[in-house]
């Protein structure tokens, strides 16, 4: 799905060294510009292996970033020095005027170039400690340095597009919480799961690459057809996608008596059909055996995972969910709000058929790393999202009511036994079609 | 095998982890003669065999009740026997998508410890893909062998007794790693001997786990001497959560019992002055005192509340990582 090199017309990312991202198309023969970076030739970097980091000289002409540093025992030793010594951090002191350093651009002269006339001419640049030197080059690299290093676009880089974007679209989800989704959710190849994503596609994206061409994901949408607008950004044939993605609509899904049957034509009436509408019917025909197949899984708790992430009403949604996945398969929601997650805890908690319903939360905090001033960013971002993760069970109808009358006498003697306590209302699941392919072997 | 594969019904000889509760997971490979004895009574392996997994089996003595789960590298993790520290779910999934690792990658893993990682590495590299891990401790890394071995994932996993800091990574398989995963107490004397055995006609991706910053600075340091680029040191905090209810008391019914007080303790004087004859009045209890009331039982209002983690890991260690870029094509030199 990744490809390991550039090839042409792949849409890629770019990273600059101002942190910003642009996503550009690798055309033949087209040139790509990075605005205030520079310009480049496509056909420089078609073919060329991911993971470089390139300089632009002048005259579009690539170079690649070699920025191995050899450190003497000595520069620690240095830095610790530096850090005793009389401080400037007055700013205002650079004698180059953005004039200048703007003819110095157009003349051609490297981003190192300009870096190092701004430092000539910083007037006391040489009384800075080692650390603000240190501080100060980093912030006039992010400026002046015309590099740029391209990634293959996958679940990470889908994440930062969005954040980028419109951090709405995909709920504020950071990868910190999609990389626990995925294992929460046991996602490997040769996995069948149910998916809920009202994202443009970026948890079927992550679940695509999680499964490596063997597996399928069948999607449910609210709208009448699947929102994935983020697989263009994949590299990604048709017929991987229609072999891996089935999908369908909740109505479709809760409800197939209502779908209209597609009739079927004989070989004279598709003679006469135009190419066109003969596509069309063929299409709607696979449609109709890939939601038969579908409808099979799920009547046979066929499904290995249950991953969700949309904002309707999780509490009511999931229970009606839980018959369509197998036995000890996880069940994985995401939602921006813990409060959410609460409620959906406590809805699963009076159903036997959910094991220890877990909201999780993980943050990543990111260091500056500048030697001998390692400290935790000052800023980042709010937001992140919360997961709940529970195990899918088969209640067992004899063993509830052993279980109902020992827990009341043991209550007090064993503490937070980590299922619910059973209510013998609740052992006939309300959607009334669940059997547990377990048959009760005990009496009780 | 299940570790390797999605199944439906427990056969002989299958892994099972019986669920008693979070702390308390318990690995069995189940073979009929065999009990599995807890604080609930025996429980037979006969009688998990063609069942469902994740159906609930009661103890023979009818005292409680097990869930028989499948395997999993997370509820493997609850369930290990512990050697050392174990890298937690949170910082494993994290490693897992920041090294890019995908069904079939190569994956070089030092040091072993107590398995824990290696098996979710396992699980998404899958069959196609490779995990060789390297242990120094002889008897862990016979342990974690067998450990392997047992769980099905021997083609998977290769796991080699070495110190990797003074001897490297060179084995009889010629090792193409795409992805580095480096938990040792000396990270740094281990990155000079990587180069020969990753793939360097492609971005390799590395992470240096480490529990002290003293470490880090060393690691970034060799890093950097070492060609590494876009280095980026991240800590991760992971919190988890129960729901629960709490009962909403509210003023307004605080001072309405206040005054049932009062209008009681009135009436007892009323009855011993003889203004009334002896009655009993009913007793206004809008918070179930003196009763036993369940969370969440009808009758009260309840609100729904998180309960945080009592012992929370508020830090597990410095994640450093790094980029090593492919070997420069001829039209750059």
């Amino acid at each position: 799905m990744e490809p390991l090199n550039i090839q042409a017309n792949q849409l890629i990312l770019l990273r600059l060294p101002s942190q910003n991202i642009k996503v550009v198309k690798v055309e033949p023969g087209s040139i790509i510009s990075l605005g205030k970076f520079g310009s480049f030739r496509a056909d420089d970097i078609i073919g060329d292996p991911f993971g470089f980091t390139y300089e632009i000289d002048s005259g579009m002409k690539l170079s690649l970033v070699d920025n191995t540093i050899e450190f003497d025992e000595d520069d620690q030793m240095g830095a610790e020095q530096a850090m005793t010594g009389h401080k400037i951090t007055a700013t205002g002191m650079q004698q180059l005027t953005s004039e200048e350093i703007e003819a110095l651009k157009s003349q051609g002269v490297s981003g190192a170039e300009i870096i190092a006339k701004v430092m000539e001419g910083h007037a006391a640049f040489e009384h800075k400690t080692e650390y603000s030197k240190e501080k100060y080059l980093k912030r006039k690299k992010q400026k002046f340095l015309q590099q740029f290093t391209p990634y293959a676009i996958g679940s990470t880089e889908l994440i930062d597009i969005y954040l980028d974007k419109d951090p709405t679209r995909i709920y504020n989800l950071s990868p910190e919480t999609l990389a626990l989704a995925l294992n929460m959710g046991n996602i490997r190849p040769g996995g069948n799961y149910l998916v809920v994503d009202e994202t443009p596609g970026v948890l079927v994206a992550a679940i695509l690459e999680r499964i490596g061409g063997e597996g399928t994901i069948t999607l449910v949408h609210e709208n009448e057809h699947p929102n994935l607008d983020c697989l263009k950004y994949l590299v990604l044939s048709e017929e991987e996608r229609e072999r891996m993605i089935k999908t369908i609509n909740w109505l479709e899904l809760f409800h197939p008596e209502e779908s209209e049957p597609v009739r079927t034509k004989t070989a004279e009436e598709l003679e006469d059909l135009k190419p066109s509408h003969r596509r069309q019917y063929y299409r709607a025909k696979q449609r109709e055996e890939n939601h038969k197949e579908i409808l099979k899984r799920a009547d046979t708790c066929g499904f290995d995972a249950l991953m969700v992430m949309t904002l309707l009403d999780l509490p009511t949604l999931i229970p009606q969910l839980l018959r369509f996945v197998g036995g000890s398969r996880p069940i994985v929601l995401y939602s921006e709000f813990k409060e959410v997650l609460v409620e959906t805890t406590l809805a699963l908690q009076k159903e036997n058929r959910v094991l220890a319903p877990t909201i999780m939360e993980t943050r990543v905090r990111k260091y500056q790393t500048l030697p001998g001033r390692i400290h935790p960013l000052m800023t980042s971002r709010g937001y992140g999202g919360y997961l709940l993760s529970a195990l899918r069970v088969h209640p067992n109808r004899a063993v509830n009511a052993v279980g109902k009358i020992s827990n009341r006498r043991k209550k007090a003697k064993t503490t937070a036994s980590a299922t619910p306590t059973p209510e013998p209302a609740q052992i006939a699941p309300v959607d009334g079609q669940e059997i547990s392919p377990d048959t009760p072997a005990i009496d009780a | 095998m299940s570790f390797v594969e999605d199944k439906q019904k427990i056969e002989e000889g299958d892994h099972v982890l019986a669920w008693m509760t979070r702390s308390d997971v318990r690995p069995i490979k189940v073979q009929s003669g065999e009990l599995l004895n807890n604080r609930y009574g025996p429980f037979k392996h006969e009688d998990m065999v063609g069942r469902s997994f994740g159906a609930q089996q009661a103890s023979s003595a009818n005292q409680g009740f097990i869930h028989l789960l499948s395997p999993t590298p997370e509820l493997w993790s609850l369930s290990l026997p512990h050697r050392t520290q174990i890298i937690y779910g949170p910082d494993a999934s994290y490693i897992v998508h920041r090294l890019k690792i995908r069904p079939s990658s190569v994956v070089i893993e030092a040091g072993t410890g107590s398995g824990a990682l290696t098996h979710a590495l396992a699980r998404t590299v899958s069959k196609s893909g490779k995990i060789f891990t390297f242990e120094y401790h002889e008897s862990r890394c016979e342990q974690a062998r067998a450990e392997f071995e047992s769980h099905g994932l021997s083609e998977i996993v290769q796991i080699t007794h070495r110190n990797v800091c003074e001897d490297g990574f060179a084995i009889d398989t010629d090792i193409k790693a795409s992805a580095v995963f480096l938990d040792l107490p000396a990270p740094w004397t281990a990155i000079p001997h990587l180069f020969e055995h990753v793939d360097r006609s492609r971005a390799v991706h590395i992470c240096c786990f480490s529990p002290c910053i003293e470490q880090v600075i060393k690691n970034i340091y060799a890093l950097q001497a070492a060609g590494f680029q876009h280095i980026e040191m991240v800590e991760n905090q992971a919190r988890r959560w129960e729901g629960h209810q709490t009962m909403v008391r509210t003023v307004e019914e605080s001072m309405d019992l206040l005054r049932d007080i009062r209008r009681r303790r009135q009436d007892g004087m009323d009855f011993r002055h003889g203004r009334v004859e002896k009655r009993k009045l009913d007793n206004y209890n809008p918070w179930g005192k003196g009763t036993r009331v369940r969370e969440g039982d009808e009758g009260y209002n309840w609100r729904p509340v998180s309960w945080m983690e009592t012992d929370i890991k508020s830090h597990t260690s410095y994640l450093t990582f790094a980029i090593l870029p492919p070997t420069s094509p001829d039209k750059y030199k």
